[in-house]
């Protein structure tokens, strides 16, 4: 008869086999008495392991562990309000200057296709500049010296050799 | 019984009926997991009380594994273990002190008594053992907490927790045979 491992009955035991492995172990153990004996004393073993007392915690403890709790959660109740607070407010300007804006175009009377064409312009002339000053800048290859085996100048200092 | 995701969810808005539900149920067992670990009731105590702060400031961070049953759990189980390995780090052996005779629930007396030097005899056996192991039974045992879960909790390969709990269930038998217990 051949016996499952020791690692094998351990996960039987704490229940970490699935149902076909579980299956099978609990066939070889209707006839193994070693097995039998074995899973046992782990039952055994654990039984004397476990804790039999209910543990009592101090009122004082208790009072202390709820102080500090209810600080540390007030406060995170106020910061949860200021930031719903400053939502809505970036909210509310948003609406404002929206309305603001329509206002504003309303009375310029201008037709929706030409502002839509001034947009784009005006769009286009921002990142062509931004696009200008980013050729503009130096790349920093220009500034490094690379030397390759067999061209190292002499002249650096500390290459006195 | 309210869920633990619920309790982490209701948490992070700042809800104390929420820290009262987290505090009935897992106040007991954490003073008792980071007692075998420190083997001094005051110093867990202590820890305890660090803990229970400690998740509180941290809950905004706390992300539920679905691979976990007791995903929660695991997760406080893990900063009451790295706060209480600190400890451990202070000390070279760890002798258990004797049970507090006033913390002895009062109905049935004589019963518990019994049972508070069974189980300071057991915590002094445990503590023979390396603190690994020790933490791995007592996660296994008192907590009934999967491999994956204990391998979370102590940052360690789901083999390592087999193999300690194994060489724990060993030398905790070797030790109970020498002792007289008939298993």
């Amino acid at each position: 008869m051949k016996h499952p491992k020791q690692s094998t009955l351990q996960d039987y035991f704490e229940n970490e086999l699935n149902e076909v492995q579980s299956g099978l172990v609990k066939g070889h153990l209707l006839d193994c008495d070693q097995c039998t004996g074995l899973l046992s004393q782990m039952a055994k073993v654990d039984t004397s392991a476990k804790k039999t007392t209910k543990t009592i915690i101090s009122d004082e403890l208790k009072s202390r562990i709820f102080s500090d709790a209810k600080v540390i959660l007030e406060a995170k109740r106020k910061k949860i309000a200021m930031a719903e607070n400053n939502s809505k407010a970036t909210e509310e300007w948003f609406q404002d200057m929206g309305a603001l804006v329509q206002n504003a175009i309303a009375e310029l009377k201008v037709p929706a296709f030409q502002l839509a064409s001034l947009s784009i312009l005006i769009a286009y002339l921002v990142t062509a500049n931004q696009v200008e000053k980013v050729i503009e800048q130096k790349p920093l290859s220009e500034e490094v010296v690379i030397y390759t085996h067999g061209e190292h100048d002499s002249s650096v200092e500390g290459d006195g050799k | 019984m309210i869920s633990d995701s619920h309790i982490a969810e209701r948490l992070r808005l700042g809800d104390e009926e929420a820290f009262s539900h987290l505090y009935e149920k897992y106040s007991a067992t954490l003073l008792d997991h980071l007692f075998h670990m420190v083997g001094k009731r005051e110093v867990a105590e202590e820890l305890l009380h660090e803990v229970f702060i400690t998740v509180l400031g941290k809950i905004n961070f706390y992300k539920e594994d679905l691979l976990l049953k007791n995903s929660f759990k695991a997760w406080i189980f893990r900063i009451a273990t790295n706060r209480a390995i600190d400890e451990i780090r202070k000390y070279k052996n760890i002798k258990f002190e004797e049970p507090n005779l006033d913390l002895v629930d009062e109905v049935d007396m004589e019963m518990n008594i019994e049972n508070l030097w069974r189980d300071h005899r057991i915590h002094e056996l445990l503590a023979m053992l390396p603190v690994v192991q020790r933490t791995f039974l007592n996660l296994k045992v008192n907590n009934d907490l999967s491999h994956m879960e204990i391998a979370r909790v102590c940052s360690c390969q789901i083999n390592t927790v087999k193999q300690g709990l194994f060489q724990a269930r060993k030398s905790l038998k070797n030790m109970l045979l020498a002792e007289g217990v008939e298993l």
